[in-house]
């Protein structure tokens, strides 16, 4: 996934959360209704066999191991090899749409106190691969190393809502007991906020809160997460070989508690990205799960039909790409008017975008991608439909409209309407390697040329990291492709971004009035007026037009026929197979 | 000769610190570094944290102070985007693998060249000489990712010749055995050898036949293949065994596209992934690394070019 063509640079940072804690509002109940699903979200007819293999062996494309230490991870494929051999408090399932049920795992059982400040988990009988027992200390060990200030650790800023949390993480107090998080007895394990945080459950189901053995990490010190042979695990599997960007390998850890639930026995992997190398693989019966990209979708949706294959494809991973306007006014001068803003957004077609560049992902109509869900549904349909809805209606692909629009903004700023084509605008890009980036760049500079009639100039950067650097620099572009990938599922970490001064707020978008109500939809902790707050925020967002949302990024992924129980993640990792099955074939 | 060696030496040590300097002061100028792209999306204090952490707040010029000592110790550092990768964990484990994938394509592709070559030169102006020359263009111009592409397709797997789609040996094999998946990744790397080789080899050939001493060993009676062996193979080697060093360096810096098709957990892979993330100590490591190599094989080739051919002499003076 991270190896796709745009995407490879902006997917930073991922992590995963489930949906019904996003929308539980502070109830145990709500997380507690997850149904085990029985087997993968799968599309086309699976083998008929009901007999299970003799061997129960998958081979997959191996992750790339940034680091095993949970604390330190940021990317999906760490987070991907940690959800198959680790056990936190919460393990998610998937339906066939994508859709997230969180369901207890490492804990049998949670409450939230009424002021939403104190969460209490009992902890699940599970054992470490070593034997030892998990105890609540390696719950509260994970949360100090992730507050240690020497580490860094990129997501400390998840635990940092808990008492005194920053206060340690900035080496005002050393003594991680004054710390909100405790163990109350051996299987029991207390989490404090200093303030109500609606988004902390979700957060807490994170890989950055799985528990950690002390006595294990000290003995390895700096160098934790870097080895697989230093690890202990506590999940379906442990890794039992590893040469990162080479292959691996995952056994059934037998001392997992749901031992008896884990059928299959072995993961083999090889390090490999070519599509043609993984197709020949695939076919051969060598490769149990493709990613097909570019070319290949087609001829596998093909496959899919005839029974060759199995499709697993959710509409939304979570992940958007959208136009960043230059609030400050940009190069131009020209973007600090919100008609021009409205006009320039509008001319990008976004339907067409999506099927002449990529054949794949669903078009954009919102800010708030359709995997994060509120209480069962689509966030943008329990908050009353998608904010930018009605004006791609009206205005895509209607020059007149747009011009006339974008000529307002001009009389607004008191500049000429006369000759359009003296205007230009520079959009800032990089150069990703791929062809597809090429053509995305020129399709952009088109679609805004030919409906507006004005001139859009391209400043292509050498790579992701002079972008990253120069795109927090509005002075320097007029327009900008961002992305974002969720860092848990609930709106919030999409809002967020839009904080005045907020590190990704490349708009450079600056409203107390939007930073008030954020704010106070962190701490509110009754869910419909929470969502009544997200919906305002989303239109605040629209109103000012600090951006055209362009795609969300999918899920898509084939499997072998014979392959049963396949979860494929979405926002945060790649797959758990967990409950996967091989069947007779 | 003595003279001539440290002499050389110091260069190489200047030529060396030379590169270290430049690589690391270009790596500093450009905007974004892998640490640009690991902490994208955190919030404004986790940033500072991380880039504390790893010492990018400091100035460049201290930055440089820092890194030199510690590289003239051998540590470029651990690597921002892999934790616990270090220049030194990544040459032990993957440097084998290149260097027996490499070996393999250059013992390969040179034999095969050379033999070629020589055909060609004998049978100059025939339709042998062009066959071998519209190959030699054809081989020189398409792309090994191509070859290594169309190789796997048409002979890995049921449907080819049974030979394994991907994979290495590795453990005991590591260095001998597990032909048969080493079989399609040296022939399709060896290719790009043969045909470079057969041309030179050919060019030089084409020299000594037409050369004085020849026509002189023909004159006096010489059979054609002593003619052959003795002037006219012998002549032509100067120009290839002193090509050969620097073909030998370029097999530590990996077969990057054969490494990527048929998931060889080689070097080349890892370099170019550094790069592209811009992952500096790992970039400045690597590139040091080579360099060394680099200024090693011409150093060689230099030194055998005198006892290839004994007139050219190596001394400490001045030419």
């Amino acid at each position: 996934m991270r190896k796709r063509a745009l995407l490879a640079c902006t997917l930073a940072a991922v992590l995963l959360v489930s949906t019904s804690l996003a929308g539980c509002g502070g109830s145990g109940d709500t997380a507690s209704s997850g149904t085990a699903t029985e087997s993968g979200a799968a599309s086309g007819t699976a083998s008929t066999s009901t007999e299970l293999a003799d061997e129960q062996v998958v081979y997959l494309t191996q992750p790339e191991i940034r680091t095993l230490d949970s604390t330190q991870m940021n990317d999906n494929q760490s987070a991907t090899v940690l959800v198959n051999t680790m056990e936190g408090l919460f393990r998610y399932s998937f339906d066939d749409q994508g859709n997230a049920t969180a369901e207890k795992a490492g804990c049998t059982d949670y409450t939230v106190s009424d002021d939403g400040l104190t969460y209490t988990f009992t902890l699940r009988e599970n054992t470490w691969s070593d034997g030892e027992p998990v105890t609540a200390d390696d719950y509260v060990y994970a949360v100090s190393r992730l507050l240690d200030p020497d580490l860094a650790a990129p997501y400390a800023f998840f635990a940092e809502g808990l008492v005194n949390a920053d206060k340690y993480l900035s080496g005002e107090i050393t003594d991680f007991s004054q710390v909100g998080c405790k163990a109350l007895d051996d299987m029991t394990v207390e989490y404090t906020l200093a303030e109500p945080d609606s988004t902390f459950l979700a957060k807490l189901a994170s890989p950055e809160f799985l528990p950690l053995r002390q006595d294990i990490v000290e003995q390895y010190g700096d160098n934790y997460g870097t080895d697989y042979t230093q690890l202990v695990f506590n999940g379906p599997f442990k890794i039992t070989e590893w040469t990162n960007t080479a292959s691996g390998k995952f056994e059934k850890n037998e001392s997992y508690w749901n031992a008896d639930n884990v059928t299959l026995q072995e993961i083999n992997m090889t390090y490999n990205n070519e599509q043609s190398t993984l197709d020949q693989l695939f076919k051969e019966g060598q490769l149990s799960q493709f990613g097909a990209a570019t070319d290949y979708i087609a001829v596998y949706e093909q496959m899919a039909q005839s029974g060759q294959c199995q499709e697993i494809s959710y509409p939304s991973d979570g992940g958007e790409f959208w136009i960043s306007m230059s609030l400050g006014g940009g190069p131009s001068g020209l973007m600090s008017n919100v008609n021009i803003r409205r006009a320039v957004g509008l001319s990008i077609d976004g339907e067409a975008y999506c099927s002449t560049i990529y054949g794949r992902y669903t078009p954009a109509d919102d800010l708030i991608p359709p995997a994060i869900s509120w209480d069962g549904q689509q966030f943008t349909e329990a908050s009353g439909g998608a904010k930018w809805a009605d004006d791609i209606a009206e205005y895509r692909n209607q020059p007149e409209k747009l011009q006339e629009m974008f000529k307002q903004g001009l009389e607004e700023l008191g500049l000429q309407t006369d000759d359009l084509s003296q205007y230009t605008l520079s959009y800032m890009t990089y150069d990703t390697g791929s062809s597809l980036n090429k053509q995305s760049q020129e399709f952009i500079q088109q679609q805004i040329e030919q409906n507006l009639g004005i001139n859009v100039e391209l400043n292509v950067l050498s790579g992701w990291e002079q972008y990253g650097a120069e795109v927090e620099d509005g002075s320097k572009w007029d327009i900008s492709m961002n992305g974002w990938v969720p860092d848990y599922n609930d709106p919030m970490t999409y809002f967020g971004i839009w904080e005045t001064g907020g590190s990704s707020n490349y708009e450079q978008y600056a409203n107390p009035e939007y930073d008030q109500l954020l704010k106070d939809a962190q701490a509110e902790t009754d869910s419909d007026k929470r969502l009544d707050m997200y919906s305002q925020l989303d239109q605040m967002l629209h109103d000012d037009f600090i951006c055209m949302p362009l795609y969300f990024t999918d899920v898509k992924s084939f499997i072998q026929p014979y392959i049963q129980g396949v979860q494929i993640g979405t926002m945060g990792y790649m797959w758990d197979y967990s409950k996967v099955q091989v069947m007779a074939h | 000769m003595a003279k001539f060696l440290i002499r050389r030496f110091i260069y190489m040590i200047i030529t060396i610190f030379l590169v270290f300097t430049a690589t690391f002061f270009m790596l500093a100028a450009i905007p974004g570094n892998a640490l640009t792209g690991k902490i994208a999306k955190l919030p404004e204090s986790s940033q500072q944290r991380i880039i504390q952490k790893y010492g990018y707040d400091k100035p460049v010029g201290e930055r440089y102070v820092v890194t030199l000592g510690n590289a003239l110790h051998g540590d470029f550092g651990e690597s921002i985007v892999n934790a616990g990768d270090t220049v030194q964990s990544i040459l032990s484990e993957r440097l084998p693998v290149t260097v027996r994938l490499n070996t393999q394509q250059i013992v390969f592709g040179v034999i095969i060249g050379i033999v070629l070559g020589v055909i060609a030169a004998m049978r100059r102006g025939t339709a042998v000489d062009y066959g071998i020359l519209i190959f030699c263009m054809f081989m020189t111009s398409v792309p090994s990712l191509v070859i290594a592409l169309i190789f796997q397709l048409t002979f890995a797997g049921s449907s080819g010749l049974g030979l394994p789609i991907i994979g290495w040996p590795s453990g005991d094999e590591l260095w001998f055995g597990g032909w048969q998946y080493t079989i399609l990744p040296t022939i399709s790397g060896a290719l790009f050898y043969v045909a470079g080789y057969a041309r030179t080899t050919k060019i030089a050939m084409l020299d000594s036949i037409y050369q004085e001493c020849t026509t002189t060993a023909r004159a006096i009676g010489m059979s054609e293949s002593e003619v052959v062996i003795h002037h006219v193979v012998r002549n032509s080697f100067i120009p290839i065994i002193t090509y050969l060093p620097q073909t030998i360096a370029g097999v530590l810096s990996g077969s990057l596209f054969i490494e990527r098709v048929f998931s060889i957990p080689g070097v080349g892979n890892y370099y170019v992934e550094c790069i592209s993330s811009r992952d500096i100590p790992m970039v400045l490591g690597f590139t040091v690394f080579y360099s060394c190599i680099t200024v090693v094989a011409i150093f060689a080739s230099d030194v055998l070019y005198g006892v290839v051919d004994p007139r050219i002499k190596i001394t400490g003076d001045k030419r």
